[in-house]
């Protein structure tokens, strides 16, 4: 509280200028702090409802288990449906329900963190909860943001919902075996995403198939990719 | 519901602010958002008054001001104020593009626009 001042007798105006994002980023700064000195390079995946970002996590997993000591953070409303899958894949996964609470933010992964086992880790997955607006104010303090999007949301997924695009680093344009079908460009979505954002990181991916998944993992610079 | 997040904030640093201040009564509260900010006021009032029930800002008036939002071109270095296109608006969510007034180019920077802030308080002793 910085000024106060009276404005009649008993009523009093009081200055606060307080920012409502300060907490939340504040502790996104923390979480970064304790990733670095930790040595952990942290993902936060953003996307649609079925974008696909589990199965990517799931391929994520499995091209970095025998080269590097992976952890995983799936952020959903309820159930351990995508825990379970990701532990398919391997690797150590905590469930994070969030209730509902339509995002995940940076005190639920400071929580989360002390569910998991740190040893050695080097690369930790978080998958946000499926949303492609509401994450997007909440920073977690991962080094790179990575949205998901896919060619079966339609062609105007990326120009409709600027914002989230804006704060991310990375974009996988996801689900290209079906881009014939929908008749759907995935370069087209490549190109909306450069020119609201150029110098973010695209890839055209199919988690299903693995494509272009090994490109997308070099462009973020994941370590052991 | 991002907005509760936020509401669930403001209600924390109002109540805080007013017991502080020994206050018997919150009348008013000043809330600024960006124009570009993810918050729609309707949504958040609902989410206060929910989160003020049974206390001493129960029956609080909401004044919401808007931060006008200004950019920086990366590419020409223009400042200020990013004007509506002719074909529409300009909201992060319903698009089009941030584009540079001078330019035209959309490497553009937010400079101001996307703020949720308590700014001040009206209280009774
Ligand atoms: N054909 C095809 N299907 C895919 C691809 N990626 C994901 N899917 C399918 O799309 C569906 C949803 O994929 P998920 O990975 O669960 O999507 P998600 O984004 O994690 O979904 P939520 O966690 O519910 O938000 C599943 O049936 C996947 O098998 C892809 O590249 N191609
Ligand atoms: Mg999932
Ligand atoms: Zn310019």
């Amino acid at each position: 509280m910085k000024i106060s001042f009276p404005s009649t007798n008993e009523t009093f105006d009081l200055e606060l200028s307080e920012n409502m994002l300060a907490a939340n980023n504040q502790l996104a700064a923390e979480n970064r702090r304790f990733f670095d000195s930790r040595g952990i390079f942290a993902i936060d995946i953003l996307g649609s409802v079925g974008s696909g970002k589990t199965t990517l996590v799931q391929q994520f997993v499995r091209r970095l288990k025998d080269k590097k000591k992976v952890a995983s953070i799936a952020g959903d409303l309820a159930t351990t449906i995508d825990a379970d899958r990701i532990r398919t894949a391997g690797g150590e996964v905590l469930q994070v329900n969030t209730g509902s609470l339509c995002h995940l933010d940076a005190a639920i992964i400071s929580r989360a963190m002390s569910g998991l086992n740190l040893d050695g880790l080097d690369v930790l997955l978080i998958e946000n909860v499926g949303n492609l607006i509401c994450p997007g104010e909440f920073r977690l303090g991962a080094h790179c943001r990575l949205v998901v999007v896919s060619v079966t949301e339609g062609p105007y997924m990326i120009v409709k919902h600027p914002a989230v695009f804006l704060d991310a680093d990375a974009v996988a344009v996801n689900k290209t075996d079906l881009a014939g079908v929908m008749e759907v460009d995935p370069e087209r979505l490549k190109r909306d995403a450069l020119s609201l954002k150029p110098g973010l990181k695209t890839a055209l991916v199919s988690a299903k198939t693995g494509e272009g998944v090994d490109e997308l993992m070099r462009l973020m610079e994941i370590p052991g990719a | 519901m991002h907005e509760a997040s936020i509401a669930g904030s403001i209600v924390r640093s109002v109540l805080s602010a007013a017991a502080e201040a020994k206050a018997r009564k919150v009348e008013t509260v000043v809330l600024e958002f960006g124009e570009w900010s993810a918050f729609q006021p309707e949504q958040v009032e609902f989410w206060l008054r929910i989160g003020f029930e049974n206390t001493p800002a129960a029956s609080a008036a909401f004044e919401f001001r808007t931060v006008p939002g200004r950019i920086r071109c990366r590419a020409c270095g223009t400042e200020g104020p990013c004007p509506k296109p002719e074909n529409g608006a300009i909201d992060p969510f319903i698009g089009p593009v941030l584009e540079c007034p001078s330019c035209g180019g959309s490497d553009v920077e937010i400079m101001s626009g996307r703020e949720a802030v308590v700014k001040s308080i009206r209280v009774k002793k």
